[in-house]
């Protein structure tokens, strides 16, 4: 394979997700114009061994940036949807950083009540009913919990993790469906691969979770064994498969980070029956600032980027294992 | 443009507002033949001696404004169609977009003759000689 034909193709699906934020009319009109002109002078500009720099994309950015916002305010209708769009990002960019540094995790109660009606206004294949069984039982679990504390009349802790989980679940299926609509493919609100993997790699936390009631020694390798290695490889299979399925590396991160999260929310309810023997015992008297590193720190944030790194691989092979699929049979039927 | 007022046939120099800068720069670049987009990029940088690089996004807002306004058209026929790739349009001036054009050089060739008259014309140098 030739150096920089990769970096042509690059090239140009970046440009091609610049173009889809156009409107409708415009694009349909212009795009494929658009798209070949563009290929004319990024040729031009790459001739020989010249390269193109970071200069050159900002121009290109801030050309297509004054373009874009123009059509749009010139749309007779104002096509409500890029708005949404792009309101939908700001919000979500906006609480997620947010959602760590909240000082009273009960807060999180409001961030997880706005990123789950987002979540019902994404782009996506899943019908509305699939969108609003997922925000009830989401938005259920937390206020049953927050019933059953107040009920105890005990401060509880264990609606942090939970509040915590939930958010980052909304955000992930918000920009992964908002990333679906610019780059023009179908996303679904929670395949089948997510969900079934999910519960494989929220099963397999428990049962390394279980190992360590069993062997409370730091010596114990059971917890890094499952966590930094099963559960993320589940994950990364979830990425694999989605990648494969959707032909987009994006989308398997996505599912390998919809799958941990699923997984994620289980862990955390097998917790305190694990180790306390009941619902809603375990973290009482914790305070945010000893929650943080438990639950932020440690577990859940190496399994994160590991899983996210790992999901990545899969995702990647997943889309170059179709190649193969694709290209198989033509060379076979070569003489 | 002519109208008739009075019995005498008035030349009308100035039919609309001045043009922008893109709109002038694609009619005059396209004032030589008919040139598909990336054509018409080189044809203006080359116009303007690189001062102006027109990127792709200011070009086709451009060109959507000015099909609308009916200054360009698409041209019917491609050069060679079996050697051009089919996602390429060409485009030409019309005849309203010729008349603007014209109009449009009237009012620049009235400007520079008044800062003639008024001594307000800088020396210039030929672009070979520098």
């Amino acid at each position: 394979m030739s150096g920089p034909a990769p970096e042509h193709d690059r090239a140009l699906k970046r440009y091609a997700r610049l173009v889809a934020l156009y409107p409708a009319a415009h694009r349909d009109k212009f795009g494929p114009q658009m798209q070949r002109t563009f290929e004319d002078f990024y040729r031009h500009a790459t001739e020989g061994e010249r390269r193109v720099g970071i200069g050159f994309w900002l121009a290109v950015l801030w050309d297509e940036g004054r373009g874009i916002v123009r059509d749009r305010a010139a749309e007779p209708q104002g096509d409500g949807s890029f708005y949404a769009l792009v309101l939908m990002w700001a919000s979500a960019v906006l609480i997620v950083p947010l959602i760590p540094a909240v000082r009273d995790w009960r807060n999180l109660v409001l961030p997880t009540a706005v990123l789950a009606v987002l979540f019902l206004a994404i782009p996506g294949t899943a019908s509305i009913l699939r969108r609003f069984v997922t925000v009830a039982v989401a938005l259920g679990v937390v206020e049953g919990m927050t019933a059953v504390a107040q009920l105890m009349r005990q401060p509880n802790d264990l609606l942090a993790p939970v509040l915590v989980v939930t958010c980052l679940a909304f955000s992930i299926k918000i920009i992964a469906g908002v990333n679906a609509r610019i780059v023009g493919i179908k996303d679904s609100v929670w395949g089948r691969e997510e969900l079934t993997y999910g519960v494989l790699a929220g099963l397999a936390g428990v049962v390394g979770l279980a190992f360590n009631v069993v062997d409370t020694s730091d010596g114990n390798p059971a917890f890094p064994v499952f966590f930094l290695g099963v559960v993320p490889f589940v994950c990364a299979f979830a990425g694999f498969r989605v990648g494969r399925r959707m032909q987009s590396v994006r989308s398997g991160i996505y599912a390998a980070l919809g799958s941990l999260m699923i997984g994620a929310t289980i862990w955390f309810l097998a917790l305190p029956l694990e180790f306390e023997g009941a619902l809603l015992t375990v973290y009482r008297g914790h305070t945010a600032p000893t929650l943080l590193p438990l639950y932020w720190g440690q577990p859940l944030a190496v399994t994160l980027f590991w899983a996210t790194a790992i999901g990545a691989v899969g995702a990647f092979f997943g889309v170059e294992s179709t190649k193969k699929d694709e290209t198989a049979p033509q060379s076979a039927s070569q003489p | 443009m002519h109208y008739v007022r009075g019995g005498h046939i008035i030349r009308l120099v100035t039919p609309s507002p001045p043009l922008t800068p893109a709109v002038f720069n694609i009619l005059f670049a396209l004032a030589t033949g008919e040139k598909h987009g990336y054509e018409i990029m080189k044809q203006v940088r080359r116009d303007t001696r690189g001062a102006v690089k027109m990127g792709t996004g200011t070009l086709y807002g451009s060109i959507k404004r000015m099909l609308a306004d009916g200054l360009i058209a698409e041209a019917g026929d491609r050069p060679d169609p079996t050697l051009d790739d089919e996602r390429r349009r060409y485009y030409r001036t019309t005849d309203r977009g010729n008349n603007m054009l014209a109009a449009e050089l009237q009012r620049y060739g009235d400007v520079v003759s008044i800062a003639r008259r008024r001594r307000l014309m800088p020396k210039l140098v030929p672009p070979h000689a520098t």
